[in-house]
């Protein structure tokens, strides 16, 4: 299993890779904002997929949700950074920050996706990883030889179900995530990457003293 | 199991389950601010079909089927917080959440002939749009039909339809006039009352089909999918299922009460006078007591805008589903590029829908039958909806209560045994 990493480090490479240094490739976001610029709006944003983009003639204009004022500020000062680089004015007033009554750290959610093998499974982790910005719980990728942990990491009835599937060749992706962050992830997983299926296992109580 | 602490800022207090740990105590204006998606489905429900149908039901059988309406209130809203739930729970949208659950074998066809009855009343809608158009402006109805669908098929795949669904929404609200209308009518209360607290069951085949189609438009299969889509897209979760049970409630509540005075006027205009409904122009005769010579302005502008709150949704259902069962990209918030597809289905379905407008003799009849044919559907999708959120595995601590499970069992009772009668009728005498 990959060593967790803190939201607050996931943020600090997610900023990092919006100023890539000359002459190293370009992360995700400077390479959407470039091809924003040369006219493509209808790519979705590597983590703010829900943004929506118009550009007409020098004018740049986005609208949608983002999930924090953080993500909001992050994404305008970006924005503002290309003014007199390929676009002359911004309008951001239909840029909205989602108003959540649901808090994190009360449930949990395990989800289960089923990949034709174990590299097209770690692939779909580090996408959805990457997309989401999620820092799960727990991410496993789990195939006929390491199937032993299924009973440890899923309910009896899940561990029985999938177990099938691994004998029938599939090697499963489990990540155990917050509650408040399982929509996100598992539209990733069922629609974005090349899992077979992906079931979710119903939501739980995070136990105290974890 | 373990206890933990809510994060409420109230009194500590510890939980024992999930399902606890998501209950919120919600003050008015929690609830007021959370009234939104549900309303928008309740008036989607209220499509210019369901008008419809609840039309020549009040013409053809007055207050006799009063009692259906009121009985299916709680049917409806007890499927609906199932299709919310499910969605919440699992994360997962209908179609694939069948898919995953019961195999391609039932789900295929469960989500096909979903598909085959929303395209069936997308038709029937744009013509009772065109018809009220017609009333309007004179102009013949058939050249009303490109023009409305391909506005509709845009505002779908081009613009936000969810914020523009709530500007729709005011436009829908002039059917609270039948409120004021039925008033007017000056029915007989106590009729009223009686039809809709006392069953009144007849077998004929009028009463029959007028049942069936009045429980399809009501308990209509395309709004499980809608709904189900809508909580995905929206992202709440399961902490936010108080909220959703509330919305869904006064969407559905409100939705049957317009209906419920639609009978009442219809019935009371025209079933008093034997007077029966072949055009537009019929319908909006019970608008007349509250709007005088203006009840046909006011008829077709509420039809109008029934039209086009709810023919996008038959369509964004629609590619729902399909792209649900085949796994593709979905959702309204994504770009038409980066989920070709699903915005594929809903184009299709706009053309298909269009072109049996323009083929469709009888538009008040084509919107009647398209409801008998979603309240033939309806009863397979509740049984399938009520199995999965019976599935303590799928649900967990959100498995459906006692309660939930008898009205969810109770609504596809109800309407096989409509179903059953209806067929068994029409079989022996034919079609009335």
């Amino acid at each position: 299993m990959r060593r967790p990493i803190t939201r607050a480090q996931q943020r600090r490479r997610s900023s990092a890779r919006v100023a890539t240094s000359p002459g190293k490739s370009p992360s995700p976001v400077d390479a959407w904002w470039a091809s924003v610029l040369a006219g493509d709006v209808y790519e979705p944003h590597p983590i703010h997929r829900e943004v929506k983009v118009q550009l007409h003639g020098g004018s740049l204009r986005l609208s949608g949700e983002l999930e924090t004022a953080e993500d909001r500020d992050v994404l305008v000062h970006q924005a503002r950074q290309r003014i007199g680089h390929g676009i002359d004015h911004l309008d951001v007033s239909s840029l909205r920050v989602a108003s959540r009554q649901e808090k994190p750290g009360i449930l949990e959610q395990t989800l289960i996706s089923a990949f034709p093998g174990r590299v097209a499974a770690e692939y779909a982790r580090d996408f959805v990883l990457e997309h989401s910005r999620v820092v799960p719980k727990r991410n496993d990728v789990v195939d006929a030889g390491n199937a032993d942990k299924l009973r440890v990491l899923l309910p009896e009835d899940f561990a029985r179900q999938t177990r099938k599937e691994i004998d029938s060749g599939h090697t499963l992706l489990i990540l155990k995530v917050d509650e408040t962050e399982a929509f996100k992830v598992r539209e990733l997983l069922d629609e974005d990457t090349r899992s077979e299926w992906t079931v979710a296992v119903p939501p739980q109580l995070i136990e105290a003293g974890r | 199991m373990a206890e933990i602490t809510r994060r409420t800022g109230r009194p500590r207090r510890t939980v024992a389950s999930a399902r606890e740990a998501t209950r919120a105590r919600l003050s008015l204006n929690d609830i007021i601010r959370t009234v939104g998606p549900g309303v928008v489905s309740g008036g989607a429900d209220n499509d210019p079909a369901g008008i419809a149908t609840y039309s020549i039901v009040g013409a053809t059988v007055g207050f006799a089927q009063n009692w259906l309406l009121f009985l299916s209130t709680p049917l409806l809203i007890a499927v609906m917080q199932m299709s919310a739930k499910v969605a919440n729970v699992t994360k997962s949208d209908l179609a694939s959440l069948l898919r995953t659950k019961f195999g391609g074998r039932v789900a295929t066809p469960a989500v096909v002939l979903m598909v085959v009855a929303n395209v069936i009343t997308m038709g029937a809608d744009l013509l009772a749009m065109g018809a009220a158009v017609e009333l309007l402006t004179g102009i013949k109805l058939i050249y009303w039909i490109v023009p409305m669908a391909a506005l509709m098929a845009g505002v779908t795949i081009f613009l936000d339809y969810k914020t523009v669904s709530k500007f729709l929404l005011w436009l829908v609200a002039v059917f609270a006039t039948y409120i004021v209308a039925a008033v007017l009518a000056k029915p007989n209360w106590g009729d009223v009352l009686r039809s809709t607290f006392l069953p009144n069951i007849s077998m004929s085949s009028d009463y029959l089909l007028g049942a069936v189609a009045l429980l399809g438009t009501t308990i209509t299969p395309y709004l499980f999918f809608w709904q189900a889509s809508g909580e995905v897209e929206e992202k709440r979760g399961v902490q936010s299922l108080s909220r959703t049970n509330i919305d869904v409630a006064t969407g559905m509540v409100l939705s049957n009460l317009i209906a419920f005075f639609i009978i009442v006027a219809t019935g009371a205009v025209l079933f008093s006078h034997h007077a029966q409904i072949r055009t537009a122009a019929d319908a909006a005769r019970a608008l007349q007591p509250f709007a005088g010579p203006y009840a046909t302005v006011l008829f077709s502008v509420g039809v109008i805008g029934a039209g086009l709150l709810a023919i996008p949704v038959l369509a964004s259902s629609a590619a729902f589903g399909l792209a649900g069962l085949a796994g593709w990209r979905r959702g309204l918030w994504r770009n038409p590029r980066n989920a070709p597809q699903f915005y594929v289905v809903i184009g299709l379905a706009f053309l298909v829908a269009m072109e049996l407008a323009i083929s469709a003799i009888d538009p008040i009849k084509a919107l009647f039958y398209s409801q008998v044919l979603d309240g033939l559907i309806a009863p397979v999708l509740i049984v399938l909806l009520v199995i999965l959120t019976s599935s303590r595995t799928l649900m967990g601590d959100f498995v459906n209560g006692l309660p939930t499970k008898v009205l969810g069992w109770g609504a596809a009772a109800v309407m096989v045994l409509a179903d059953a009668a209806m067929v068994y009728q029409v079989a022996t005498k034919g079609l009335p």
